[in-house]
């Protein structure tokens, strides 16, 4: 869940390449499967590192309490650019992977994708944490900083006020976008290049969400003290460092 | 054989005429309860984040996920259980809990699902694979 909130670079192919993970693909493919995982990796290096800019930004103004929005907001629209290149510069080994997997598993990819976009949805909904018995973001980061019940309703206050800068995401296009993807994907044909709308769709997708936690980040800080600052920051740079997809093979 | 032999015999092949069909039809390693879209782990079926997280196992043509003390698999749109556990599902059950991947950093490496539902992360990658 906190994975989905922090790290968005690559949009739905970020959603492939986990859910490579756990695919347990049979021996004789597994060799082909991760050096096509590694390419896919390799695309999406370039929004990763825009995506560790932006958590830096984050983190440094944070620890100093006031973000630099301008860069912040500069620095998200890279993470949207970026993004957009990966899905653009990755046809050709998802057409290759579709070639590899056997139906099973073609099909067991498509669910598992579809799943990361369901938990996607939930960890970024619902921001402003009006339900304390829900795992909102504001909830758990209020857990996990200390925040007192008068820090909690100013952040709430605020990030509503904030949040207002952020365009609604188009959840509709992107479940749409994913679902033709998913079951093309677990089908016996499949050619990604067709899917023209696809850049666009990971672009606004991956846009929302950088800037989306820019501005919640922007919203929280005022309202913390120097440890809470400290411990946001140090959250921020761990997440930065943090690198999932280069820690598995499928 | 004597009579009250012949009167057992003649009650149990009548009770197995009985039963037959339904022997026939519940008694295969085939799924038969379904559930639609939406149908929350409140009710049993894997939730997404044990999709994501977890490896199936593959049986049948399905990628199969053991959930809540029973294998799960995708039909279509529909979740389906097996109704009496496969043996090739149950050895690799027995050989290796599910494989799952814990995203989170280390240091808040916890979870909040299990194969026998709730708990923690198995963690691992043992498990998974083709039956």
């Amino acid at each position: 869940m906190e994975h989905h909130r922090f790290h968005h670079y690559g949009g739905s192919t970020l959603f492939v390449v986990m859910s490579l993970d756990t695919l347990a693909v049979a021996p004789a493919t597994q060799g082909t499967v991760t050096q096509l995982r590694n390419e896919l990796v390799g695309s999406m290096a370039p929004a990763r590192t825009a995506e560790q800019a932006l958590m830096t930004t984050l983190a440094d103004g944070v620890a100093q309490g006031t973000v630099d929005t301008a860069k912040a907001d500069a620095d998200a629209s890279q993470v949207s650019a970026a993004a957009r290149a990966v899905h653009d510069g990755t046809g050709d080994t998802l057409n290759r992977l579709h070639a590899t997997l056997a139906t099973p598993e073609r099909m067991a990819l498509a669910d598992k994708v579809e799943a990361h976009w369901a938990v996607w949805q939930r960890a970024n909904a619902d921001e402003t944490g009006t339900r304390p018995d829900e795992h909102t973001h504001l909830a758990d980061l209020s857990d996990a900083l200390g925040l007192t019940v008068e820090q909690r309703d100013r952040v709430r206050v605020a990030l509503a006020e904030s949040l207002k800068a952020v365009p609604p995401l188009d959840a509709k296009a992107v479940d749409a976008q994913l679902r033709t993807f998913t079951t093309a994907f677990a089908g016996p044909s499949f050619d990604v290049r067709a899917m023209t709308a696809a850049s666009d769709v990971d672009a606004r997708m991956v846009g929302w969400a950088a800037s989306h936690l820019a501005h919640f980040v922007e919203a929280m800080t005022p309202a913390l003290n120097a440890d809470q600052r400290d411990a946001l920051a140090a959250r921020l740079r761990e997440h930065a460092a943090h690198d999932p997809t280069g820690e598995a093979t499928p | 054989m004597r009579s009250h032999d012949v009167s057992r015999t003649h009650r149990v092949v009548a009770l197995l005429a009985m039963l037959l069909p339904t022997l026939l039809t519940t008694g295969c390693e085939v799924g038969v309860a379904g559930y639609p879209d939406g149908y929350y782990d409140d009710y049993g079926y894997p939730p997404d984040e044990y999709i994501a997280t977890t490896s199936p196992v593959y049986y049948g043509g399905y990628p199969s996920y053991y959930y809540g003390g029973r294998w799960f698999y995708r039909d279509g749109g529909h979740w389906r259980h097996f109704e009496h556990e496969p043996a090739p599902l149950y050895h690799s059950r027995i050989a290796a809990p599910p494989a799952r991947r814990n995203y989170e950093p280390a240091f808040r490496s916890h979870g909040s699902f299990s194969a026998h539902g709730g708990g923690h992360f198995g963690g691992g990658h043992s498990g998974g694979g083709h039956r």
